[in-house]
């Protein structure tokens, strides 16, 4: 664990914070009373088959659970409570299977929309959308069509734009499952490292036992949680 | 943004209602406006004693459910016998140009086609038929009525294939056909017994729209329908628009007798939808599924004479099939082919085939004549369009964002049964296309008599969207509800507000749907008939209602002049949908190929 993290453990006002969080669809229940710290920098790993309501739970903290779900408990971000504000002012990153880059925009288009939340002019825009391309090993690829780029191109110019908006949690819904495996190993590094480098709190919600153990970091089985 | 859906169907539900009560109160006596204050029977029957009535009334019935069968005929023979992509792209592009072509244009053209001096007599004269001048028969209007349900057909088919294509894609209907081939039915038997009952499901609504419209329609009606004893439609157009006001409650009871004709006729296609169910469920309870219509139950593997006299059988059906097809495109085209021939012959003697010398002179003295309707049409389309596109994208934005729903504390919240009311209430929209237009436009004109109210150019565009609003939600909500809604997720996720994200990531995502959905509201209002001639009572001419109203006038060159521009301008609409996407997406491969 990085420096920072085990001090983001010791805070507990830091982080990301769940207090009895509980999740219906219909009479069936989900998640029940769902107490849970992560620090800064700590990722936490959800497993579940399908249909356990590990997205649904996603839904819910990034704040855009389906109508047909019920919810309650409360949810905090560095102390915040954000239980009932809008996705846009949560400022918790996702990140999903497919890339989700906007097929309309150019890549560094993409990562601008991302950096205009943050920065204040022009010039720092560029700076940081130069600076993130730079990091995804993509300098010369501003004025491409995301379409032609390759599936591990496309996954890290994703991630980059997630963390240009400067996400205080980030939320990730089996990012790895769509690629093959060895992309998938070293998307994972990627991932993993940047989560380190900026000390943010993730949760990860996969099916592979790997990608668990990557993690390093405490594990939560759905099933366990509905009980 | 909230009230979007509410405020719809306000506008839209409040003005049909009103028009429905403004023609039943008066059908039964009840006129203000006219002095008129006891409830009796009387209007009633004035309108019993209306010559001619039955004859009228079984007259439209049969056209009516005649072109609605023999439409749905010729598309599902299409569907049920090409399986493959080319013979299918082959229709499509012959089919769509024509959908975009006003039902007026069309029956104009089918008109100049096969008067006894028209395109078609022309062909094969003299040398066929010897005829050196035109014969003197009553081919328009034709006493049968089998020009107006021919250009019925030519129509509808169009729409028909076109709303198939579109459910055949939602239904999945390619697998369910790979399935039961395998099971051993051929593919019309397949297509027949796997694919057309799910098809059926998703088609009823335009079926029941098209049903309506070939019993309620004017301006096919007027162009093409037989005199006497005139379909019914006509008859209560000429009563509506009678001098004498104390014809007005008559002319109420009849609009509301045309109400009760088209739910009728929608009853009786119900019973005939039952009856076919009923029959085929107990079909496939029998030892041996019938070849009767169906065509054979196993495919062309039997040898021998049998084998032969089933492949043989096999291929004279997919004749029979391509060759329905086929007509409806060629004569589509052809109608809309003589339309410019028209507005551009000089002198156009009876046997030969192409006008005997030309000239601009129409265009460049009648300019004037033309250019005021073409404005009047031109504006009226626009904002009635766009403001039905605006109300349809807020509807289906806030139907997106009930889909979410922010955390409240309180678990017994509504929020969800209120959706879902609200989403069965937006079924309200195609009212209007089963309503019959000229039943409760003429309320409306009644009510703004009582009211004492002008009709004015804001009335005349709201007229419009009425019947503009169903086809832009109909058009736009598939691909709206289809979009994936993590694109926006991850947007709002980024801290784009929500307002930010419907213009810079959904709108742009949805541009191509958007602008089809523009162009056939444009499409629509410019081919309405009804509300110029019963809202704008004459003062407002359109392309259409001029393009009507001359073509019982004889000169030939005017009316194609009218009914051409009538056709071009939806089709340059239509063709900027195509065109602005491919110029604008021009380096972005992905929004090429996003919905074809």
């Amino acid at each position: 664990m990085t420096k920072q993290a085990a001090q983001g453990c010791q805070e507990s006002h830091e982080g990301l914070r769940l207090e009895g969080v509980s999740l219906f669809l219909d009479e069936q229940c989900f998640v029940r009373a769902l107490d849970l710290q992560v620090g800064r920098g700590e990722i936490v790993v959800f497993m579940g088959a399908s249909g356990s309501g590990k997205s649904s739970l996603l839904s819910y903290l990034c704040g855009a659970l389906s109508s047909s779900f019920r919810a309650c408990g409360r949810v905090f971000l560095d102390g915040e409570e954000i239980t009932e504000l809008p996705v846009c002012l949560r400022r918790v990153g996702l990140l999903f299977q497919e890339d989700l880059l906007f097929p309309h925009m150019s890549v560094g288009e993409n990562l601008a929309f991302a950096a205009r939340v943050v920065e204040d002019s022009r010039a720092q825009i560029r700076a940081r959308v130069e600076e993130a391309l730079e990091q995804a090993g993509l300098s010369a690829f501003g004025a491409r069509d995301p379409h032609s780029l390759s599936g591990g191109q496309k996954a890290r110019v994703s991630l980059m734009r997630c963390l240009l908006a400067r996400p205080r949690a980030l939320l990730l819904d089996e990012p790895f499952s769509k690629l093959d495996l060895p992309l998938r190993r070293s998307f994972r590094r990627f991932v993993f490292a940047k989560i380190k480098e900026r000390g943010v709190p993730t949760l990860l919600v996969t099916h592979d036992p790997a990608d668990a153990r990557a993690a390093g970091g405490r594990l939560l089985a759905m099933e366990h949680l509905a009980n | 943004m909230r009230f979007a859906p509410p405020l719809t169907l306000l506008l839209f539900l409040a003005p049909v209602l009103c028009g429905l009560a403004a023609v039943v109160l008066p059908a039964f006596g009840y006129f203000p406006a006219l002095g008129l204050r006891d409830l009796s029977l009387a209007p009633l029957a004035a309108f019993l004693e209306v010559p001619h009535l039955l004859d009228s009334v079984l007259f439209t019935l049969s056209c009516g459910l005649g072109a609605t069968l023999l439409s749905c005929l010729v598309v599902f023979a299409l569907f049920s016998s090409f399986g493959e992509r080319g013979v299918m792209r082959f229709f499509r592009r012959c089919l769509a140009p024509l959908l975009s072509v006003p039902h007026a244009a069309i029956a104009l053209g089918m008109g100049f086609l096969f008067a006894p001096s028209g395109w078609f007599l022309r062909a094969f004269s003299p040398w066929l038929t010897g005829f050196e001048e035109p014969p003197l028969w009553l081919t328009n209007p034709d006493p049968y009525g089998i020009l107006y349900v021919l250009a019925l057909v030519v129509k509808e088919v169009p729409f028909l294939f076109l709303m198939t294509l579109s459910a055949e894609n939602a239904a999945n209907a390619p697998r369910a056909l790979f399935v039961a081939q395998g099971l051993g039915y051929a593919r019309r038997a397949a297509f027949c017994h796997s694919v057309l009952p799910m098809l059926y499901r998703r088609l009823r609504l335009p079926i029941y729209a098209v049903l309506a419209f070939s019993l309620t329609n004017l301006e096919v009606a007027l162009t093409l329908g037989p005199s006497r004893p005139g379909l019914f439609a006509e008859r209560l157009l000429a009563l509506a628009n009678a001098p004498d006001l104390a014809q007005q409650p008559t002319a109420a009871a009849a609009a509301l007798f045309q109400v009760l004709l088209v739910a009728g006729a929608i009853v009786l296609w119900r019973g005939g939808e039952k009856m076919i169910e009923t029959c085929w469920r107990a079909g496939l309870q029998a030892k041996k599924t019938t070849g009767f219509v169906m065509g054979d139950t196993r495919g062309g593997t039997r040898g021998g004479i049998r084998g032969g006299i089933s492949r043989c059988n096999d291929t004279l059906k997919n004749m029979l099939a391509g060759g329905g097809g086929l007509l409806v495109c060629l004569l589509g085209l052809l109608a809309i082919a003589l339309l410019p021939l028209w507005s551009f012959a000089k002198t156009w003697r009876f046997p030969s085939a192409l006008p005997d010398t030309w000239t601009l002179a129409l265009w460049s003295n009648k300019f004037e004549r033309i250019l005021a309707p073409l404005w009047l049409s031109l504006t009226l389309a626009l904002a009635a369009a766009a403001c039905a596109l605006l109300l349809c994208m807020l509807c289906l934005e806030q139907e997106s964002r009930q889909k979410t729903r922010r955390i409240d504390k309180n678990p017994n919240s509504q929020t969800n049964s209120q959706t879902k009311a609200q989403a069965k209430a937006m079924v309200a929209l195609y009212l209007p296309l089963l309503l019959p237009q000229t039943s409760f436009l003429f309320g409306i004109q009644i009510l703004l008599f009582s009211l004492s109210l002008q009709a004015s150019w804001l009335i005349l565009v709201w007229s419009h969207m009425l019947f503009v609003l169903p086809y832009v939600f109909l058009s736009l909500s598939g691909s709206w509800r289809s979009l994936d809604r993590r694109f926006a997720l991850t947007a709002e996720s980024l801290g784009c507000s929500p307002a930010r994200r419907l213009v810079r990531v959904t709108l742009p995502l949805l541009l191509k749907p958007l602008l089809t959905a523009f162009a056939l509201g444009v499409s629509v209002s410019i081919a309405l008939y009804a509300p110029s001639v019963l809202i704008g009572a004459g003062r407002y001419a359109t392309l259409t209602s001029e393009a009507v109203a001359l073509s019982s006038g004889g000169d030939r060159r005017i009316v194609g002049a009218f009914a051409l521009l009538q056709a071009a301008l939806p089709c340059f609409f239509f063709m900027a949908a195509l065109l602005v996407p491919r110029v604008v997406w021009r380096k972005r491969a992905f929004m090429r190929g996003l919905y074809g």
